[in-house]
């Protein structure tokens, strides 16, 4: 298959796909996911590669969803001011999950490279590699909530405890790479300028130790953690955090806070567009929550 | 209502519900609870309270059960007192569904902590969405140093199974610092920067609209019952009334013996005087 929203290249024992549409920062479109998930499935295919390194091109990981609301159908709520289906949205939120669950489940070693922003869906993404090597002043966030939604994110709580989450959840602020380091969202954060190298020796580790007794036998570990993961409650979480995400997209006309005149995402973005929605979604928060940004270089 | 234990409040969005006998360390007996219950129900259908802040007044966020054995029998029922099968049944279910209650009320819950923050006052803060600290205060649950059992469940899901372990068996406390390691709370702040700290939360998220926070809220406590969260409250309150009921043997310390013969002070501090070696 030939890619455009994303690369996929395979070398060796490591696979790498790479979000591409850097001048978007690399925001989630619905075409992008079909690519995603064609070149996932690939490597899946691939019976040589052993570990799958996933990065975005230019200057970001990736902000999250594209809230452009072109070619978006599938990645964005819709404005509730239309008459969506609620059969449609359903659908959507658990093809989301599944897609998010096919990396956290995929038998091969993950690892996410982060630098600069890393954004709700691409969060999402980031949080469902086995492991995530950031530079330190890469910025990690869910906005979500700020536009009224929960997140549909099973794994936080996992990830970084319940108080943690609650308070990245509740305000939609964002931490930098150190941060997110300290609180175990990231398994380790280095310098911008090493990034690279960090992530090739993790990925070379990886690649020799999956060698050690043979590949197979890291699969049946893998597999084994998984059965204990939705023991632990992972599988039916996953239904849960879905549902209750479309419960916060269906913000009845009559009946939501956007009718009780508070913040609505899409008229503004329609009105004056999308960077200046962006901006009075985050801006009445900066005073309270300090938001940190990624380094240019 | 006229409340007399707490105190309740509302401004910009935010409501606070302070913890009011400072003179007890804001001990919980049986009269605060009961307020303590009144002013988050009025809270959460309340549409000018966006979040809730709980603090205690003077000294302490608050010590925990008051030992005192006057109107106590609803948090510390007398082991010796003969009660039905069925009342102690209830009570434990009433127990059960107040920290359920205030875990899943539809509005975000921050505990400012500063001082003591033990048993039931850690209870508390531990079933708050967000709990952040000054420096000095001091979290942990004594309870079994009396033969008693914490009967909140969250402990494993926030701190680990080896840290509860470590904290629960042996009752000590552990300074706002290290409950930051371990993620029993947010964040601790030097002292003089706690308040100002947690109104600068609270006002961001009363910025947010409170529909989208009930539902944020409902999904992450969602994953936490599918996590396991739900039964525990249960069996835990269900090993606490065991606990609760079993008779002390000879030369094994009664705290309720004790209390009686030579006074609350004496009891406390010969329940915690073996233990002086813990840091």
């Amino acid at each position: 298959m030939k890619y455009e929203n994303v690369l996929l290249e395979i070398e060796g024992k490591i696979a790498t796909i790479t979000l591409n549409r850097p001048e978007k920062l690399n925001a989630i479109n619905d075409a992008m996911l079909r690519e995603f998930e064609a070149a996932l499935d690939e490597v899946r295919r691939d019976p040589d590669s052993l570990v799958l390194v996933i990065r975005g091109a230019g200057n970001a990981f990736s902000v999250g969803q594209d809230l452009s609301g072109v070619g978006t159908g599938e990645v964005m709520p819709p404005n509730p001011r239309s008459k969506a289906y609620l059969s449609d949205m359903l659908v959507g939120a658990m093809r989301n999950n599944f897609r998010w669950q096919s990396i956290f489940e995929l038998h091969k070693w993950t690892i996410a490279q982060v630098h600069g922003y890393c954004f709700a869906a691409g969060l999402d993404l980031a949080m469902s590699c086995r492991a995530i090597v950031a530079t330190e002043d890469a910025v990690f966030g869910d906005p979500s909530i700020r536009m009224a939604l929960s997140s549909p994110n099973p794994l936080w709580t996992y990830r970084v405890g319940l108080k943690k989450t609650k308070e990245l959840l509740f305000t939609g602020k964002y931490i930098d790479g150190k941060e997110a380091e300290k609180i175990g969202l990231v398994m380790k954060a280095v310098p911008a300028a090493k990034l690279e190298d960090e992530v090739n020796l993790t990925a070379e580790t990886f690649a020799k130790s999956a060698g050690i007794g043979g590949f197979d036998q890291e699969v049946l570990v893998w597999a084994t953690n998984m059965a204990k993961l939705d023991l632990g409650g992972l599988a039916a979480a996953r239904r849960l955090a879905a549902n209750v995400h479309v419960l916060s997209a269906i913000q009845r006309p009559g009946r939501s806070i956007i009718d009780r005149g508070e913040f609505n995402f899409y008229d503004i973005r329609d009105e004056k567009g999308l960077n200046a929605a962006i901006e009075a979604r985050d801006a009445p928060f900066r005073e309270y929550f300090p938001q940190p940004q990624p380094r240019r270089s | 209502m006229g409340y007399k234990n707490i105190i309740y409040e509302k401004k910009d969005g935010v409501g606070y519900i302070t913890l009011n006998r400072p003179d007890k360390l804001n001990a919980i007996n049986d009269v605060l609870l009961e307020e303590l219950d009144a002013a988050f129900a009025a809270a959460e259908p309340d549409l000018e309270v966006k979040v809730v802040v709980v603090k205690g007044a003077g000294q302490a966020f608050s010590v925990g059960q008051d030992l005192s054995g006057v109107e106590t029998s609803e948090v510390l029922p007398d082991p010796r007192k003969p009660v039905s099968r069925k009342k102690q049944l209830e009570a434990e279910r009433r127990r059960n569904r107040r920290w359920e209650y205030i875990f899943n009320l539809a509005k975000p819950t921050i505990a400012q902590v500063h001082g003591y923050c033990l048993g039931f006052g850690c209870n508390l803060a531990m079933v708050c969405d967000i709990t952040i600290a000054s420096e000095d205060a001091l979290f942990g649950d004594p309870s079994i140093r009396m033969g008693l059992l914490s009967d909140m469940p969250l402990w494993i899901w926030l701190v680990g199974i080896k840290k509860t372990r470590e904290l629960l068996y042996s009752g000590r406390y552990i300074t706002a610092t290290e409950a930051e390691q371990f993620a029993l709370i947010n964040k601790a702040v030097p002292k003089d920067k706690l308040e100002s700290e947690v109104l600068k939360l609270a006002k961001g998220i009363s910025l947010l609209p409170g529909d989208g926070l009930a539902n944020c809220k409902d999904g992450i406590n969602s994953v936490m019952e599918a996590r396991g969260l739900g039964e525990a409250w249960r069996f835990t309150n269900e090993m606490q009334l065991v606990m609760q009921q079993h008779s002390r043997e000879t030369g094994e310390f009664d705290f309720f013996e004790v209390r009686e013969k030579k006074g609350l002070k004496a009891a406390i501090e010969e329940r915690d005087a073996p233990f002086k070696g813990f840091p």
